[in-house]
């Protein structure tokens, strides 16, 4: 479930909050499926939890995140399609990376 | 130039007493005397104060969140007090609100003093060095403690002791790059994520996240871990970075430095480290001229600029008025007549 999301517009700029809601959290395949969509958009992506910031395009920063269930992630996008990027990634945490629980 | 995406901590790091002592316990032969309900208070700077006066009640200068030592001298006054005057210098010393005060060379600190520091909930530390090395290793302790720190996405590679921090877009080929370093004996300390901490003066150290040490992320291979594929030669744990190569992909439009008189800069933590730009495009080796960068990067620390060099002789044979209708060629002089006796070749006794 998607709570708090907020988008802001600012010339080319977008950001969103979401929170992870999947059982296993933002482990490999999660992540994988993460930065295989943020790599598709040409903006630079970047999300973060309350105490790192990653790149989205990249598997390993954004595993270090360690985001367990629960785990609030601000996504921030610059550039081209900010504002899309924001919207697809927040509904692929919203869906839980596509598993069942 | 400065970072713009590096996520830092918010205000300035502290540390407190407790986690202090903690620290000290492995360095120093210390011990609590008196004040324990002040553990929680907090250092915030980085280099103690050795304010003595201020048992005379001049406290001009005094910082509440420095450590304050006394030392020697200072206990050797305190001792020569009356038992009046030990409480006054008591009553001074234990009325700022300091974070902590610690007593060297092992003496033991008068009862005025022990009964002041548990009054006002001041955590008073003796230990048994002397104060010069008891001020050296607090130093130590509070830069590693206190410093200031950052991380950004960017690969750390260690090329001739050179630390080249390589930025730019993802998928761009940083990582690539870092690997085919390796393969020329080169050593990652780096990738993805660059943890930096400030060193005075001046430094900056890069590191690996600590999840991340030792592993690449290569685009269809996945995660590699360097250090069992090359061994402990390819990978180093911490570097002092002096050189950022910011990469980019090759825009026609975009102007890129030719002769390289000029240095640009590039500020991390507020340290400015010398910056190369340097275009990508598909059959370019870029790995190499980061390489050659790094040794130019050397070359430049022993003090040999080639680029400035170079124009100096360019334009000393242009202002050269003994030629006017063409430039003379430009000879080198000639290395100047050696007066050292030629080396003896030392032959081994038979």
């Amino acid at each position: 479930m998607v709570t708090g999301a907020r988008k802001r517009k600012k010339a080319d700029a977008a950001s969103g909050e979401f929170v992870v809601c999947n059982r296993l959290g933002l482990h490999a395949r999660a992540a994988t499926k993460l930065v295989n969509l943020a790599s598709q958009f040409p903006c630079d992506v970047f999300v973060s939890n309350d105490e790192q910031r990653a790149n989205a395009k990249s598997v390993m920063g954004v595993l270090l995140l360690c985001g367990a269930q629960g785990t609030r992630l601000v996504v921030e996008a610059h550039g081209e399609c900010a504002a899309q990027a924001v919207g697809e990634i927040g509904k692929l945490i919203a869906e839980r990376f596509g598993e069942e629980e | 130039m400065t970072v713009d995406d590096v996520a830092g901590s918010s205000g300035p790091p502290t540390i407190t007493v407790r986690r202090l002592l903690d620290e000290l316990r492995g360095r120093l032969d210390v011990r609590l005397a008196a004040g324990d309900g002040g553990l929680g208070r907090e250092i915030a700077h980085a280099r103690i104060q050795k304010s003595g006066l201020s048992m005379l009640g001049h406290r001009h200068g005094v910082v509440p969140s420095r450590v304050q030592v006394l030392g020697e001298t200072e206990m050797s006054y305190a001792r020569s007090l009356g038992r009046e005057e030990q409480n006054q210098a008591a009553d001074h010393l234990f009325s700022m609100n300091l974070a902590c005060v610690l007593v060297t060379c092992g003496a033991e600190p008068p009862q005025a003093f022990l009964d002041g520091a548990q009054r006002s909930a001041t955590p008073l530390l003796v230990c048994q060095e002397r104060s010069s090395t008891a001020i050296t290793s607090l130093h130590t302790l509070l830069d590693e403690c206190l410093a200031p720190r950052a991380s950004m996405h960017g690969v750390l590679v260690d090329i001739f002791e050179i630390g080249v921090l390589l930025l730019g877009p993802s998928g761009i080929g940083k990582s690539e790059i870092a690997l085919e370093l390796v393969m020329r004996g080169h050593r990652l300390v780096a990738d993805d994520m660059v943890e930096f901490d400030y060193r005075p003066p001046g430094m900056v150290f890069g590191q690996a996240a600590e999840l991340l040490r030792h592993h690449i992320e290569v685009r269809g291979l996945g995660i590699l871990n360097i250090k069992d594929l090359y061994g402990v030669t390819s990978v180093r744990d911490r570097k002092r970075v002096d050189l950022v190569v910011q990469l980019e992909f090759w825009n026609e439009k975009s102007v890129y430095e030719r002769v390289g008189v000029d240095d640009t800069y590039y500020e991390i933590l507020s340290v400015p480290i010398r910056e190369v730009c340097l275009p990508v495009r598909p059959g370019r080796n870029v790995g190499s001229i980061i390489e050659i960068a790094a040794r130019n990067e050397l070359l430049r620390q022993a003090g040999h600029h080639s680029a400035r060099e170079f124009v100096r002789r360019v334009e000393g044979g242009l202002s050269n008025h003994e030629s006017t209708s063409e430039m003379r060629a430009i000879r080198l002089p000639e290395p100047p007549e050696s007066t050292a006796p030629p080396p003896v070749r030392w032959r081994k006794p038979k």
